[in-house]
């Protein structure tokens, strides 16, 4: 089966570590997101993919054969890039072509694909137009179909919709999605944007100071981390950590933090009495009312002082004994002046990690 | 501070382009409203017109009963960040804040006492001793947002500051605005393409497209009774479901339909469509107001699962109702794609708009 394969893949420029012997296999007909913040090292990694930068140490491998020194024209792989340039001199039709022609096919094939691309990303009525008559939005579209006209193995994009407009980036995300799976091609999507993985990747790779922490399917590094370090960074709005004691009592487990008490005598073979422990509750699995819930939940009292209501979900920022939480609700939810509530979650959700290593434990 | 007024302005770039078309709205003094578009939507005109940068091609703006239209953009004192941030490089992180200050020649006591504030505000102290340009963009943003909001101008232009800005780094920028809104009370427009800073900062919203103002009102209302379907798509995230349907009278209902979607309204409620002569009209829903089942249920509509997002947060699920294609929102609902669901519409939370797009119910 074709792959693309990163192999202990180390650069630095001058002093600067910026990839420090990165490994992982990205399987042939998938999308994945390499996540991390803004000078993580994932724009390097595209380019050592690409072949425009060259590995201090590691190797590359495209369907089992070593392409690490081979230059990128030779690579058969593509590349979009968050700053696209467009010919200003030449159509639509033209810059989508461009990349066809160098390639010496006929002209009905070429018309064909450029056709195919167009309609897949609606730029159809566009064909005739100059990159100077066309919004930001459709600008970047062209830039995308340019690249993925050709028939490469993989497909780069370095934070493609990064500066496109909310709305086009809503649109362009599921477009691209639906691209991967229907036309069964292999993406690998740069971004600072948890939601850009969350959304259209199968799998994430969550680099930061130039390390892979974990790599995996979406799902599994967002509902269970490895450590602290990629609850942390890997989520949006950021999850809520708080420093916990376990401690037994008539024979039972418990996890006291300054706010509440949970029962995790159930955990017991993973967890030690008289140790420190992170508890790390994502804002989504926080709810609110108005008294204590009894029930399986746990419940205490915070002060609401602002809420933020992005589209039909509310991002509340509370506080509680000194501490800070956020809590996400799935509709909509105002707050004039700071306002006492209690919130509650369930602990199924609980995400537990060893406060000496940051490993998770549950 | 000062009540914003715009009259009747209109801009034409070059003779051709109409960027702004015969608008006119008022800011109240102290509130802070969000202007809300699509890039190329005119918004930015519109700042610069009234920060005096664009002279309008007709029209006027006051500040208070001063009619400002003739005035150069130093005379107005207005105060403007823009979507790059906007910091003297080379001075520190204290003179960028003190230098708005100082070119009023304010005495250095009180000079030192606003920087000392405003820093603290920002939350931005540690880094006062910094040259500006070595900072991040969101520090350099939030110097740039400090000079703007230091020096009492007659009315603050924020123009989608937070566009370039990382998303961990936007949220904490934008808290900082709201804590301003709710704490000082300066006449403030917020230009945003972004829906969810125009309902979280704005007091009010006013929505552009191609030039014209279609609705200014309360986030609530924008969000709950937009003024036409474009409104209706353009905030929400997915925007709101629009399925174009024919409509008819049965007994005390009237039934909208369009393929495998049939929805009743009661007649009472529902007839202002009847003069809607073409006999169509647009039905909107928001797909967090969308009822889902897996069991069958009464009057509910067979689609299939055609995309499946989770999105940590809440679920995106797209659903293939023979040839209309919906989103709907749920926080819980965990589905494969291929797997068939039924779906209902709650009356309450049914939208219906005319073929022009404007609301009708």
């Amino acid at each position: 089966m074709a792959e693309l394969k990163i192999e202990n893949i180390s650069k630095r420029f001058m002093d600067k570590v910026v990839l420090d012997d990165v490994s992982l296999i990205i399987p042939h007909k998938s999308f994945t997101v390499i996540y991390g913040k803004a000078g993580a090292g994932k724009t390097t990694l595209l380019r050592i993919i690409a072949g425009v930068e060259k590995p201090d140490k590691g190797r590359i491998y495209l369907n089992g054969k070593d392409i690490t020194d081979l230059p990128p024209k030779d690579r058969n792989i593509a590349m979009v890039y968050q700053n696209f340039a467009l010919y200003p001199h030449m159509t639509v039709y033209d810059n989508i072509a461009n990349p066809l022609r160098a390639r010496k096919l006929t002209k009905s094939q070429i018309d064909e694909k450029v056709n195919k691309i167009s309609e897949t990303l609606g730029i159809r009525e566009l064909l005739s137009r100059y990159p100077k008559e066309l919004s930001g939005g459709q600008a970047q579209r062209v830039a995308i179909a340019r690249a993925l006209v050709r028939d490469a193995d993989v497909y780069l994009l370095d934070e493609p919709l990064t500066n496109l407009d909310y709305k086009i980036r809503e649109a362009m995300r599921e477009e691209l999605k639906n691209m991967c799976k229907d036309l069964s091609l292999t993406f690998v999507y740069a971004s600072p944007d948890p939601l850009d993985a969350l959304m259209m990747a199968d799998k994430v790779a969550v680099i930061n100071n130039g390390k892979l922490l974990q790599y995996g399917l979406t799902k599994d590094v967002y509902y269970s981390p490895k450590d602290i370090e990629v609850a942390t960074i890997f989520g949006s709005p950021p999850i809520n950590m708080f420093e916990s004691y376990a401690k037994e009592e008539n024979g039972r487990l418990f996890l006291e933090t300054r706010l509440f008490k949970i029962d995790v005598t159930k955990y017991k073979d993973k967890l030690l009495p008289n140790k420190e422990y992170k508890i790390g509750i994502r804002p989504h699995h926080l709810a609110i009312s108005k008294g204590i819930q009894a029930n399986e939940t746990i419940s205490f009292p915070v002060e609401l002082y602002l809420t933020h209501v992005v589209g039909a979900e509310t991002i509340c920022y509370a506080r509680s004994n000194g501490l800070e939480i956020t809590i996400y609700l799935p509709y909509i939810y105002r707050i004039n002046y700071p306002e006492k509530v209690y919130t509650y979650f369930n602990p199924e959700h609980l995400l537990v990690f060893d406060k000496d290593n940051g490993l998770k434990v549950i | 501070m000062s009540k914003i007024t715009l009259k009747n302005i209109t801009h034409i770039y070059n003779g051709k382009v109409k960027a702004v078309d015969n608008l006119s709205m008022e800011v109240d003094n102290g509130k802070l409203i969000a202007l809300l578009g699509p890039s190329g939507c005119g918004k930015t005109t519109l700042m610069r017109i009234i920060a005096g940068l664009i002279r309008p091609t007709t029209g006027d703006v006051y500040f208070d009963e001063d009619r400002v239209t003739d005035m150069e953009p130093e005379q107005r004192n207005v105060a403007m960040v823009f979507q790059f941030p906007v910091v003297y490089a080379t001075m520190t992180v204290y003179d960028n804040l003190a230098f708005p200050l100082r070119a009023k020649k304010l005495g250095n006591e009180e000079i030192r006492r606003r920087v000392k504030n405003m820093a603290e505000f920002l939350e931005i102290t540690p880094y006062l001793n910094m040259k500006a340009g070595k900072l991040n963009a969101a520090l350099k943003q939030l110097t740039s947002l400090g000079r703007a909001l230091i020096r009492d101008a007659r009315c603050v232009l924020l123009d989608e500051p937070l566009t370039n800005i990382d998303p961990s780094s936007r949220l904490l920028i934008r808290e900082k605005i709201l804590k301003w809104r709710l704490e000082r009370k300066q006449t403030t427009i917020y230009v945003t393409h972004d829906q969810s800073e125009a309902l979280t900062l704005g007091e009010m919203i006013a929505v552009m497209n191609k030039g014209v103002l279609l609705q200014y009102d309360t986030p609530y209302n924008v969000y709950e009774k937009p003024a036409n379907s474009f409104i209706a798509y353009f905030i929400g995230n997915p925007g709101m479901n629009l399925i174009e349907c024919s409509f008819k009278k049965v007994g005390s209902k009237i039934v909208f339909e369009s393929g495998c979607v049939k929805v009743s309204l009661p007649y009472e409620f529902a007839k202002a469509v009847e003069k809607e002569a073409s006999g169509k009209v647009i039905l909107g829903i928001r797909p967090e107001h969308i009822k889902l089942s897996k069991q069958k249920i009464e009057d509910g509509m067979l689609g299939t699962c055609v995309l499946f997002e989770d999105m940590g947060v809440t679920k995106v699920i797209n659903l293939q109702l023979n040839s209309t294609r919906i989103r709907v929102k749920n926080p819980e609902f965990e589905v494969k794609v291929g797997e068939s669901l039924y779906v209902t519409f709650p009356e309450e939370h049914i939208r219906i708009f005319n073929l022009n797009g404007e609301m009708i119910l």
